[in-house]
């Protein structure tokens, strides 16, 4: 009797100990925070991508919760790792949406991810609306027909960007162009912008080549260095990832092809000259030159931007760790494109949920994101979003490596033919 | 055991390996090809669906021109299993989305077929290998044409997994039935080997042995029949030992009584095999060779007896001749017939007899040739005996014959028949007296002849003979015979007949008596004589057409006094000796007598004569010519002398005639003192003596010859028309007229010295007084005379011979005493 008691008593005990954090973050914050799921590679050849767009979101996010949140809600980003494939991409949304219950789906990474993943949007909207916001991609599928409605892109298409390199690198004298690509959406999607751009030039790709998705740096891509160089091109476009594009670069640089090779944003422009930089260290030969990255925001290098200044300061004070259980082995950067976009994604989502929250929106967080209009996040260029405008910036910008660092382009004459 | 065990397990294994391996190999064939088959439909059908899908589903794209939506779908088609690519081009022709890495191959960068329907094709891709390539059109072309490739090489990978497993299955299962195969092998292979280590034991006749396999399967039946089969084998064995003991026995017991009959067998007995080496000997033949402490078994039979033996040993040997006899002399003046026959052993499957040696038989006859020679001594002493006195009876019985015939019955004018009646009485009685005493006189001779023949005591001739010359002789000798009775003489000889040599008036003898029987014996008819020539020999025949011979007869008629006919009833017409004597002579000659005959239809008597050779040895003595033999050349230098003693010319003329036509030398004289002189100059081997003559008579020359030791052994024949020709003191006497066959017959008598006993005679009593005149027939020139007084010197100074003592002295004698002495041969000579 007085062991079966003092057992009960026991577990009362701990029973109440496991209940005080909740009982203390109660207390503390009485109001329920505001769930945002994501669904990024943490794992992989391309964890830099998820992991940086994380902590870059995390900075922001850091920044509202530490000063009470919004209205009192803290900004929590549900986080799962999808390891940039389509499957447990699908998954972890099905998981997000039906058992976290988030408010949205933020910062998904990779364009056949978000592919695969629209048409479960699409049909959870079906019974309530549910979006996915400021997707990692470039990609043409989630800015048309029939998906676009459930999808709010905060930067540029890689039609953009690709018809950018195009037209910068024709303008330059630069013709024959060749494209490497990752054989998916995210690679045909490149593709199909660069085809498009040189269709409107009256040119067709001088030459194409692509390869596997999850390629690694150690993979030899001289292959693909081959069939290109056969055809003599100007310049070469690469739609891939950072491991794979500095694969490329290393084994085009090899076999002596100096032309310019382009990246797109996608790539992870400080992942690829981490890559790059260490092989040059190591070999002594330059891998740098010569590359031209096509960005979808400022570079963070840009101090005189408010966004930047705030950017900088909130990695360098409170650097956010990596999300938790992964990362494990990987040096977390101090700046990068990818953490800075995350760091924009964040803030213009803070944004929206702060209008959601107010009362004329009726907690519609579709009506919120359309209300944003000329919305200056501090980058130098406003934000807009509307009816059929989903997408808030077009701004695209050209970065080149100088002194280990991606600085803005500021003459492409250097590389005219 | 093991090797055994591992063959027949070696041979299930070998058989179940190709068993396994044909099913082995046949069912991956069949899997394989079905897999193969179904997988291609499967994949042409897949593809054939991936393709469908996308082109269903991506209208809208295509048409949107977004490639990159078609390429998140055909991604997602790309995972599916199979898929080597997916790739879609748009209505230009133009490939706009792909999965291929890390370019699209040149064969489908400028292949541009646009087919209406869904359509299938094979290619070859360089890199990814044989692909499937379905081709589906979107909206019938007009948006463009989706590509699904299906990886044909994926579909031979799985083939050859399922291939590799099925082969893993089958390892398993394999091994698995070895291991069953092993099992049930040892199961088979055990009780088999048990039956092998029990068929061992029964090979090693141990029929105690048993099996214990206890199964109802063949093997358990083949356990048990073997068993009882050893039951069996040792019930028949033990009967077959029981009667080989059975049969021991009995061998020995008879071994025993052979043995004991042969080692008491009063015969010697030899047993000889075919190389000549002694198998059996009994003590009889021992004793009669001598070979008392010899081991002679095994030895060869030269070592251990005569050459008599081996002679007669090696006549049989080769078991080409059947019985053979032999008389061997001993040692100690034994004498033994020894008889060898040869052992043949007929082979009773092919008839062929296989020699196996000789068997000797050896008998001690030396007692009964003493017997033998002892009876023949005794047949010609008292045949000699019998005969003296019966040339006087048979002498004067013909003497008073003649006289009666002469002189009585022409002076008796016998009135009275009563007289006249015992006239003819007497006449008659006379002629029986004076046949059957010339009946009795050539029983006596024959008797003698046959008697010297069997003693040997008869110096045979061996000169050349044609035999024809003999059997013509033969013929006319016989004419009075045969003539008399109206029979027919054919005489047959072969021409060219080989000249043979032996003793020619022996073999003119058996003739002439062949002849004479066969004329005493045949009524009427033919008596043929035939001579052939056969190899070495002569085969003479002299046939009848008589009363024939029966088969009990035939045997005997060649012994002796055996005579065919009742000789009680019957009239006897010979002395019975005839047919011995031609056997004997016959023999002499190597050859053989025999007689052919049927009863009352004839017989025909057969005798050979072996052509033989000179005798180169032997003394040419001059032998007398034979006197029978008419047309001999006469007065031939060696030609015995015949003196002549008549004092009547005329008939010294015809007695010179006669003599000279039988090839005798003549010589004559005219009275006493010239046949005395004559004789002692010219030393005549024969003298015939005419009692009346002249000077001196015959009585008073043959006293003068007598007394002088030169002419003493003269034999001498009386011719006298005197009845007291026969004291006249000759050897013979004749009376006138003369019967000129009769003389001759008489002088070759005279001339035979064969004739005459060898053994020296002696005759007791004074040589003037001896009643000794026809002695000299039986011991011409050799006899001697002793008074009674002397005899016993003459006996102990070693005489042996026959001693002749006149009957008026014998009652003076110890006859008995003499008769007991050794070698001496008494005779009593009677009285005249």
């Amino acid at each position: 009797m007085t062991k079966l008691y003092f057992k009960t008593i026991l577990m009362a005990i701990a029973i109440v100990m496991l209940c005080s954090p909740a009982i203390a973050i109660d207390s503390n914050a009485t109001k329920k925070p505001i769930l945002l799921g994501m669904s990024a590679a943490f794992t992989g050849p391309s964890k830099g991508l998820g992991i940086e767009l994380y902590r870059g979101s995390q900075a922001y996010f850091d920044q509202i919760n530490a000063a009470g949140g919004i209205l009192g809600h803290k900004v929590v980003i549900k986080y799962y790792d999808d390891g940039y494939n389509p499957l447990p991409a699908i998954r972890n949304t099905i998981k997000l949406v039906e058992s976290d219950n988030v408010l949205c789906l933020f910062n998904y990474v990779g364009t056949p991810t978000v592919t695969r993943v629209l048409p479960v949007i699409k049909h959870f909207n079906a019974d309530r609306s549910i979006f996915l916001f400021f997707p990692f991609t470039g990609a043409q599928p989630q800015r048309e027909y029939p998906y676009e409605e459930y999808v709010f892109n905060l930067r540029a298409s890689y039609r953009q960007e690709t018809w950018g390199l195009v037209h910068n690198l024709f303008m330059i004298g630069r013709k024959r162009i060749a494209v490497l690509y990752q054989a998916d959406a995210y690679g045909r999607s490149g593709w199909d912008g660069t085809r498009k751009a040189l269709t409107e030039k009256n040119l067709k790709i001088a030459a194409e080549a692509t390869y596997k998705r999850g390629a690694n740096f150690k993979d030899s891509m001289k292959h693909q260095v081959e069939i290109l160089s056969e055809a003599k091109p100007d310049a070469i476009i690469t739609i891939g990832a950072y491991a794979a594009s500095a694969a490329f670069i290393r084994d085009a640089r090899d076999a002596g092809l100096d032309i310019p090779i382009c990246n797109l944003s996608f790539v992870g422009s400080e992942n690829l000259l981490q890559h790059l930089s260490d092989l040059e260290k190591k070999t002594g030969k330059n891998y740098t030159e010569n590359l031209i990255n096509s960005q979808t925001v400022p570079s963070y290098e840009d101090t005189s931007l408010n966004a930047v200044r705030n950017y900088r300061n909130v990695m360098t004070d409170n650097p956010p760790a990596p999300p938790e259980g992964f990362g494990e082995g990987y040096k977390p950067l101090q700046f990068s494109f990818i953490s800075f976009e995350g760091y924009l994604n964040a803030k213009v989502m803070t944004e929206i949920i702060k209008r959601m929250m107010l009362r004329e929106h009726f907690g519609s967080l579709y009506a919120a994101t359309l209300s944003i209009r000329n919305l200056d996040i501090g980058i130098g260029t406003d934000i807009n979003f509307g009816r059929g405008k989903h997408q808030g910036l077009d701004e695209i910008y050209y970065t080149t490596v100088s002194n280990g660092k991606f600085v803005p382009v500021k003459n492409w004459k250097r590389w005219s033919k | 055991m093991k090797m055994r065990m591992s063959k027949i397990f070696q041979k299930t294994m070998l058989l179940n390996f190709a068993l396994f391996g044909v099913i082995s190999i046949s069912m991956s064939l069949m899997s394989a090809l079905t897999l193969y088959n179904h997988m291609v439909d499967e994949y042409i059908s897949k593809g054939k669906a991936i393709a469908s899908s996308i082109a269903s589903s991506s209208v809208e794209v295509l048409l949107n021109r977004d490639s990159s939506t078609i390429q998140s779908m055909i991604d997602q088609f790309k995972t599916i299993d199979g898929a080597a690519y997916v790739y879609v081009q748009d209505d230009n022709g133009e490939i706009i989305s792909h999965t291929f890495v890390p370019c699209v191959p040149e064969i489908l960068k400028h292949n541009s077929t646009h087919p209406d329907e869904i359509s299938v094709r094979e290619i070859d891709l360089p890199e990814a290998g044989t692909i499937i390539d379905i081709t589906k059109p979107v909206l019938a072309g007009m948006a463009g044409y989706v590509h699904v490739g299906m990886d044909k090489g994926l579909i031979t990978k799985y083939v050859w997994i399922a291939i590799a497993k099925l082969q893993v299955v089958m390892f398993f299962i394999f091994w698995a039935s070895v291991f069953l195969l092993y099992m049930t092998v040892n199961r088979i292979s055990e009780p088999l080997n048990k039956l092998t280590e029990y068929a061992k034991k029964l090979a090693n006749h141990d029929f105690t042995a048993s099996v214990d396999i206890t199964s109802k399967d063949e093997i358990g039946l083949l356990a048990d029949t073997m068993q009882n089969m050893a039951t069996e084998l040792t019930t028949i064995i033990a009967g077959l030992e029981r009667a080989v003991t059975n049969a021991t026995s009995e061998l020995q017991d008879t071994l025993t009584y052979m043995e004991v009959i042969m080692d008491n067998l009063a015969d010697g007995l030899l047993v000889v095999d075919v190389y000549g080496k002694i198998s059996l000997t009994n003590p009889a033949l021992s004793d009669l060779f001598d070979l008392d402490g010899h081991d002679v078994k095994g030895k060869d039979i030269k070592h251990f007896f005569s050459e008599d033996m081996n002679q007669l040993f090696n006549l049989v040997k080769g078991c080409e001749h059947e019985v053979y006899a032999s008389e061997i002399s001993l040692s100690k003046q034994r004498t033994c017939k020894a008889v060898a026959t040869p052992i043949h052993k007929k082979d009773s499957d092919d008839d062929t007899s296989l020699c196996l040696g000789a068997v000797i038989l050896v008998r001690d006859i030396t007692y009964e040739k003493e017997v033998d020679n002892l009876k023949t001594d005794f047949i010609s002493t008292v045949s000699h005996e019998l005969r003296t006195p019966m040339t006087s009876i048979l002498g004067f019985a013909k003497i008073i014959k003649k006289k009666l015939d002469k002189s009585i019955y022409p002076q008796c004018q016998a009135t009275d028949a009563k007289t006249q009646r015992a006239m003819n009485q007497v006449q008659d009685n006379i002629g029986i007296i004076v046949s059957e005493g010339e009946r009795l006189t050539d029983l006596i001779n024959d008797v003698l002849d046959i008697a010297k023949m069997e003693s040997g005591k008869i110096d045979w001739k061996n000169i050349a003979i044609d035999m024809e010359e003999v059997i013509n002789v033969s013929g006319r000798t016989t004419t009075p015979l045969w003539q008399s009775k109206d029979l027919e003489l054919i005489i047959d000889v072969e021409e060219n007949l080989p000249t043979i040599f032996g003793d020619r008036d022996r073999i003119m003898q058996v003739m002439v008596n062949l002849i004479s029987n066969a004329v005493k014996f045949t009524r009427k008819g033919t008596i043929t004589c035939t001579a052939r020539s056969h190899d070495n020999e002569l085969l003479v025949t002299v046939s009848d057409t008589g009363s024939g011979i029966t088969p009990e007869d035939q045997k005997k008629i060649f012994e002796r006094f055996k005579q065919v006919g009742d000789t009680l009833t019957g009239k006897p017409k010979g002395t019975g000796l005839g047919l011995p004597i031609c056997k004997q002579i016959v023999d002499h000659h190597n050859g053989r007598i025999w007689v052919d005959s049927k009863f009352s239809e004839g017989s025909s008597f057969h005798f050979t004569l072996s052509k033989g050779a000179p005798n180169t040895n032997v003394n040419q003595i001059p032998v007398p010519v034979a006197i029978n033999s008419v047309g001999r050349r006469p007065g031939k230098k060696d030609s015995p002398l015949i003196l002549v003693a008549d004092d009547d010319p005329a008939l010294n003329e015809f007695l010179s005639q006669i003599l000279e036509e039988e090839g005798y030398r003549i010589t004559t004289a005219v009275d006493g003192v010239e046949a005395v002189q004559k004789a002692k100059t010219q030393m005549p081997q024969l003298i015939t003596m005419d009692l009346k003559m002249p000077k001196m008579d015959g009585a008073e020359a043959i006293r003068q010859l007598r007394l002088d030791p030169s002419t003493r052994h003269i034999p001498v024949i009386v011719i006298s028309a005197l009845a007291e020709g026969q004291q006249a003191g000759g050897d013979a006497a004749l009376i006138k007229p003369i019967d000129d066959k009769r003389l001759i017959e008489t002088i070759h008598g005279m001339l035979q010295e064969d004739l005459i006993m060898t053994d020296p005679c002696m005759v007791l009593g004074k040589e003037e007084v001896a009643p000794v005149q026809n002695l000299l027939v039986i011991c011409p020139g050799k006899i001697n005379y002793c008074a009674p007084t002397e005899l016993w010197n003459q006996i102990s100074s070693g005489f042996k011979g026959t001693l002749f003592i006149p009957a008026k002295i014998s009652t003076t004698l110890d006859l008995d005493k003499i008769s007991r002495v050794p070698e001496v041969q008494l005779v009593i000579i009677p009285d005249n």
